[in-house]
């Protein structure tokens, strides 16, 4: 019961912060057409390049910045906080 | 004497556990208010004109760890409606065995010296006759049922577990979740042609629902993240499929999706052959069909045919990379089926769409929780640290729950569909050209570019192995030098 309470504080924490973003429905479809239509031309030329070693390499690369930048926007909205932040 | 027993509830699982140990009862009464439980009726069980088990032959439970016997309950009318068999855990199916079934006769579980353990049994219903019983209407006659499921069908078993020891039912509780319908499934498939530059293009859609209850992130062959379009132009039986992802549309909710292919009119060569070609490739992007010969010495020829004739569409519940149930796609017994037909550039028929989804049992473990009382105090212990230490398995499935929750919200939903997008984009076949080509008048059709072309340049293998490795040490030498960057104030 003790961990069900804990579960369930926590889930509750989590679903009010994310109630805060608004739903979306991510990408049109004409994104993943126009991925795809993409690939399919580049694709072509796979036997010589390392595309899909290229496409994880971009990926890496996309995953990593992102984290900064998520990162540096977490730390500059807890500098904002009031009393916490050193502003208070 | 007439004992009311609700399942589901602590008191009624006691009443149960009653109902089955108690020697010598002559009758009891058995309400079921769960809608859950698809019996609402009064049952009851009544003494056997012989009290004999109906354990016939050799006896089973001396054979193995597996136990069998069976428990008849007679409806108030007294015709003998149910059915109980039981078996350990972990193995279930028993096998088949020939046992007699007398109408209404009754053995209590705790002469049934059955050996000490954990047991599950099932209450099926009777086909209206008295020695016959099957949980599926098939003709299962005195045999076992092979598989659990088998029992489940059209929702005619109700499942409980029991503890044997010493001879004793010391626990009985019924299993939470009981359910014979898969909800999520396909519920119908449309066509959208129209006439475009590159030829003929249909937009194939399909609604479809998601039952959050029987999806598992955690379980690939629970979670459809996308709905995968897998067309067949006859009489080949080769497939080009398309995928959507969905996961952003998940929760429940009925959702319409699409994915277009282009067939091209425009072409007229050979028409293909049964069982010659590997790989039928029609993309969205291409504006021919064109197959791809199997077999050895031919790999390298792609061949183009005409758009007319009559195609397969089977539109299934995929993940990345198992569109083409290369590995365990999820739900994959559930589906829409169509045919349709082309003729002279123009849609002109499709099928009736058949919707299959089967019946499935969804069976919750429940807790195992030891008899407490003044002779085993330390089972009290166990239980007290168990009610509180150990979470129940809904909460546990929220956790679980928040990535998806995560995919449906701004900005976390982009870039869920971006990682969707992009995974396995160039490792998939299905999205790389064979050729690019374009009219020439009267002599058909160019060839711009063929992949075979490229393949067939010398140590393209070779130059493929060793950009990619100059990739990654470019990469290696990037990202050191943005981790100086980061963490150093004098970056190099």
């Amino acid at each position: 019961m003790i961990i069900t309470y804990l579960i369930q504080i926590s889930i509750f924490i989590i679903n009010l912060i994310l109630s805060i973003f608004p739903t979306s429905a991510g990408f049109p479809p004409q994104f993943d057409t126009a991925i795809n239509t993409l690939a399919g031309y580049t694709g072509m030329f796979s036997p010589i390049l390392p595309l899909a070693t290229l496409a994880t390499v971009l990926s890496l690369i996309i995953a990593f910045e992102l984290a900064v930048f998520t990162f540096k926007a977490l730390k500059w909205l807890f500098t904002h906080v009031p009393l916490i932040g050193g502003r208070g | 004497m007439f004992v009311t027993v609700k399942p589901f509830t602590g008191r009624s699982i006691s009443a149960l556990a009653t109902l089955l140990i108690v020697v010598g009862m002559h009758s009891v009464a058995v309400h079921h208010a769960e809608a859950a439980i698809q019996y609402k009726d009064t049952y009851s069980v009544k003494q056997g004109e012989n009290g004999a088990p109906f354990l016939a032959g050799p006896s089973p439970l001396s054979d193995g760890p597996d136990g069998l016997m069976a428990i008849s309950f007679n409806k108030n009318t007294g015709e003998h409606v149910f059915i109980s068999r039981v078996s350990t855990f972990e193995t279930w199916p028993m096998s088949p065995y020939d046992f007699n079934v007398q109408p209404g006769v009754e053995i209590p579980l705790s002469k049934a010296n059955l050996p000490t353990g954990s047991y599950r049994a099932f209450l099926c219903r009777l086909d209206n006759s008295p020695i016959r019983f099957n949980c599926d209407n098939q003709d299962w006659g005195y045999y076992g049922y092979p598989t659990l499921e088998q029992a489940n069908v059209n929702n005619k078993a109700y499942f409980f577990d029991f503890d044997m020891k010493n001879g004793e039912v010391v626990r009985v509780e019924s299993i939470p979740q009981y359910q014979t319908d898969r909800k999520t499934k396909f519920l119908d498939v449309s066509y959208n042609p129209k006439r475009t530059d590159k030829g003929l293009e249909i937009i194939f859609g399909t609604n479809y629902f998601l039952e959050t209850s029987e999806i598992d992130p955690t379980n690939s062959q629970k979670n459809p993240t996308q709905v995968s379009f897998q067309v067949s132009k006859r009489p080949t039986t080769e497939i080009s499929a398309r995928s959507t992802n969905i996961n952003n549309k998940i929760n429940g909710t009925s959702t319409a999706t699409s994915s277009t292919f282009i067939f091209s009119t425009t072409t007229k060569t050979t028409a293909p052959k049964e069982n010659t070609y590997n790989n039928l490739s029609v993309v969205g992007t291409t504006n021919t069909v064109t197959f791809t010969p199997s077999g050895a010495g031919s790999t390298s020829t792609t061949e183009q045919i005409s758009a007319d004739g009559t195609y397969d569409l089977n539109i299934k519940f995929s993940n990345m990379g198992c569109s083409l149930d290369v590995k365990n796609c999820p739900f994959k017994d559930t589906y829409i089926y169509t045919s349709f037909v082309i003729q002279d550039g123009q849609l002109q028929s499709t099928s009736t769409p058949e919707l299959y989804s089967p019946n499935v049992a969804l069976i919750s473990k429940v807790t195992q929780y030891e008899t407490c009382d003044f002779t085993n105090l330390s089972g009290c212990l166990i239980n007290a640290f168990t009610y509180l230490f150990i979470p129940t398995t809904q909460d546990i499935s929220t956790i679980t729950n928040i990535p998806q929750t995560l995919s449906t919200k701004f900005p976390f939903a982009y870039i869920y569909d971006f990682k969707n997008t992009v995974q396995n984009l160039y490792t998939n076949p299905e999205t790389s050209l064979q050729t690019i080509s374009f009219p020439f008048g009267q002599f058909g059709q160019l060839t711009l570019l063929s992949k075979a072309h490229i393949q067939a340049i010398p140590f393209s293998s070779t130059i493929n192995l060793l950009l990619g490795y100059f990739i990654w040490v470019i990469f290696g030498f990037q990202m050191y030098r943005r981790g100086l960057k980061i963490f150093n104030t004098n970056p190099l």
